[in-house]
């Protein structure tokens, strides 16, 4: 079993000041990584984490995750080079093949089908190994919901994330899947691993420590309607309950999914705080 | 300071962070303004690179010196702008050129688009910068209400027009016309000039500080000498009196380049110039000397 690793997705922009602020609270909170998204109207992801490295000491840099079809594998692929140098071997290498479809137009960059998108993934990991070739390739983390995706996270990844999402998620509301299809992507990924060991990250969607759980879990409930409260509390990418509780929780999924890092959204990064300090070293 | 002039170093990114970290270090500390980061493939990229030059300095601007417009899609670029402008305070001054190096579109796996459809491109660029420097809503927000300042570089008519239209700094190339894709040659003090002027003719009377880039430096006692050494190396291609001239070449004592200096802003309007890297610390004593 691995250990656990703990991280959080940043993407609210702001001053110099506030991104400094936020990566060092961020470290000093325990996590192991801090992630930026790659989203319009959200930090600008390189720049960003070449600053997070030069505020903080320890704590690890991940792209969660870049949109493929926002860059030109080549320039891509020297912007992380260089991030990694930069940054003393600290870069982890989050991608995927885009979702957004208003993004793509607000950029003017083709949508095209499911497999086009596929394919400027696959191209882009294609120069990234390529570039990589005889010295060390930052850790790739690749994921997403499909048997496609998945597949081919098995064969290239280092750490394969699930995103815990059903299908037809529309933009801005919260579809999550339910224990079952959640349980089902991750047997998936266990089988086109073949037993290759690679790191299961699950973005968890929902945090709150608290002594009412009932009530953390009719808030989870008005997010995800679609979700009974008792699937929502048995969910392992919706954490509410005690500190004691949810770590107790995150202890079971790792023994159930195999999943040992979770990756919370910038607006949890305190919430989570107390459970990764009971977690810690195990 | 140096008052009246502006002087900037353009820099090729190395790999290795502690090399970057200490030559920005090395650029403030000899007095320069400006520390530029060139945008090709096989150095690190200019954004990043910039960020970390702002956090081991504290006064030069920061300036890509220039991004090959071509490699960036315009709103995600405005996106990487806004958001090293917010991480450097401010101090980031933006270069942008319509793209030269045919090798690196290859590279790239890009087709090398016609000087047309470059500029077409560089044009939508500013375009979609200025849209989103002016939306309320775009983030992150730049510091200041128009974004920061527009250096554009280029040698050609529309790209000294669009210069000459929306840029706060007008980049001169100092080099002669060429075929699309070839080698750099440098104009002469002539050619120079009528590419200033006819900057002057678009510009109408707008303020905009003229920059360009010095290809050649060499402090010495023996001007004459040095230029005669300079006609062998560009090959003939300028003869020692036309180097004599040429505001691409400071060749001399520091006295004697400054002095050439107030020359060719009276000829050429120039006050901003940018040394390459491998110059920095023989160009030193220019900016003492004029002090």
């Amino acid at each position: 079993m691995r250990p656990f690793r703990f991280g959080v997705a940043l993407y609210v922009p702001g001053s110099r000041a506030e991104w400094v602020a936020k990566c060092r609270q961020a470290e000093d909170l325990g996590y192991d990584v801090v992630g930026v998204v790659d989203h319009l109207g959200r930090v600008a992801p390189v720049p960003a984490l070449l600053l997070a490295a030069e505020a903080t000491e320890r704590i690890r840099l991940n792209t969660y995750v870049l949109n493929a079809s926002f860059h030109n594998p080549v320039v891509l692929t020297r912007d992380l080079a260089a991030l990694d140098e930069f940054t003393g071997g600290r870069v982890e290498i989050g991608i995927d093949a885009g979702y957004v479809r208003a993004e793509f137009e607000a950029a003017g960059i083709d949508w095209g089908t499911p497999g086009r998108r596929f394919g400027r993934l696959v191209d882009v990991v294609t120069e990234l190994e390529r570039a990589f070739t005889g010295r060390p390739r930052p850790p790739l983390l690749l994921g997403g919901r499909g048997d496609r995706m998945l597949t081919f996270a098995a064969a290239h990844a280092d750490t394969i994330a699930l995103t815990g999402t059903a299908p037809g998620a529309a933009e801005g509301r919260l579809a999550l899947a339910g224990s079952a299809a959640l349980a089902e992507r991750a047997g998936f990924v266990k089988r086109v691993l073949g037993g290759r060991d690679a790191e299961l990250n699950l973005m968890v969607h929902f945090v709150r420590i608290t002594d009412d759980r009932r009530a953390a879990l009719e808030t989870a409930h008005r997010l995800v309607p679609h979700l009974a409260i008792e699937e929502l509390g048995a969910l392992a990418t919706v954490l509410a309950g005690s500190a004691e509780a949810v770590t107790e929780q995150l202890l079971r999924t790792r023994e159930t999914l195999g999943a040992s890092y979770f990756t919370v959204l910038e607006d949890d990064l305190t919430r989570l705080a107390p459970v990764i300090e009971r977690l810690r070293g195990r | 300071m140096t008052g009246e002039f502006r002087f900037g170093v353009n820099m090729v990114v190395p790999d290795s962070r502690a090399a970057w970290v200490e030559k920005c270090r090395k650029v403030e500390d000899l007095g320069y303004d400006v520390l530029s980061a060139a945008d090709h493939l096989g150095m690190a990229p200019p954004f990043p690179a910039l960020v970390l030059a702002g956090e081991v300095t504290s006064r030069v601007k920061l300036n890509t010196f220039v991004l090959n417009a071509p490699f960036y899609n315009p709103t995600l670029l405005a996106r990487d702008v806004t958001g090293t402008d917010q991480f450097t305070e401010g101090r980031l001054e933006l270069g942008l050129g319509a793209g030269y190096v045919k090798e690196e579109f290859e590279a790239a796996g890009m087709p090398f688009p016609s000087a047309r459809e470059r500029v077409d491109h560089l044009e939508r660029t500013i375009a979609e910068l200025k849209r989103r420097y002016a939306d309320p809503e775009h983030k992150p927000a730049p510091v200041r209400p128009g974004g920061p300042p527009l250096l554009l570089a280029g040698r050609g008519d529309r790209i000294l027009t669009l210069a000459a239209e929306h840029a706060d700094i007008i980049g001169f190339t100092g080099t002669a016309k060429t075929p699309d894709g070839g080698a750099l040659v440098p104009a002469s003090a002539e050619d120079i000039e009528e590419r200033v002027g006819f900057v002057r003719s678009k510009l109408g009377g707008r303020g905009a500080e003229f920059n360009l880039l010095c290809h050649f430096v060499h402090i010495t006692d023996d001007r004459a000498a040095a230029l005669e050494e300079l006609a062998k190396l560009t090959k003939g291609v300028l003869s020692a009196d036309q180097l004599a001239e040429v505001p691409t070449a400071l060749i001399g004592s520091p006295a004697e380049v400054a002095e050439q200096l107030h020359a060719h802003r009276e000829r050429f309007g120039l006050t901003y110039y940018t040394v390459l890297e491998q110059n920095m610390e023989q160009f030193a004593p220019v900016l003492e000397a004029l002090r």
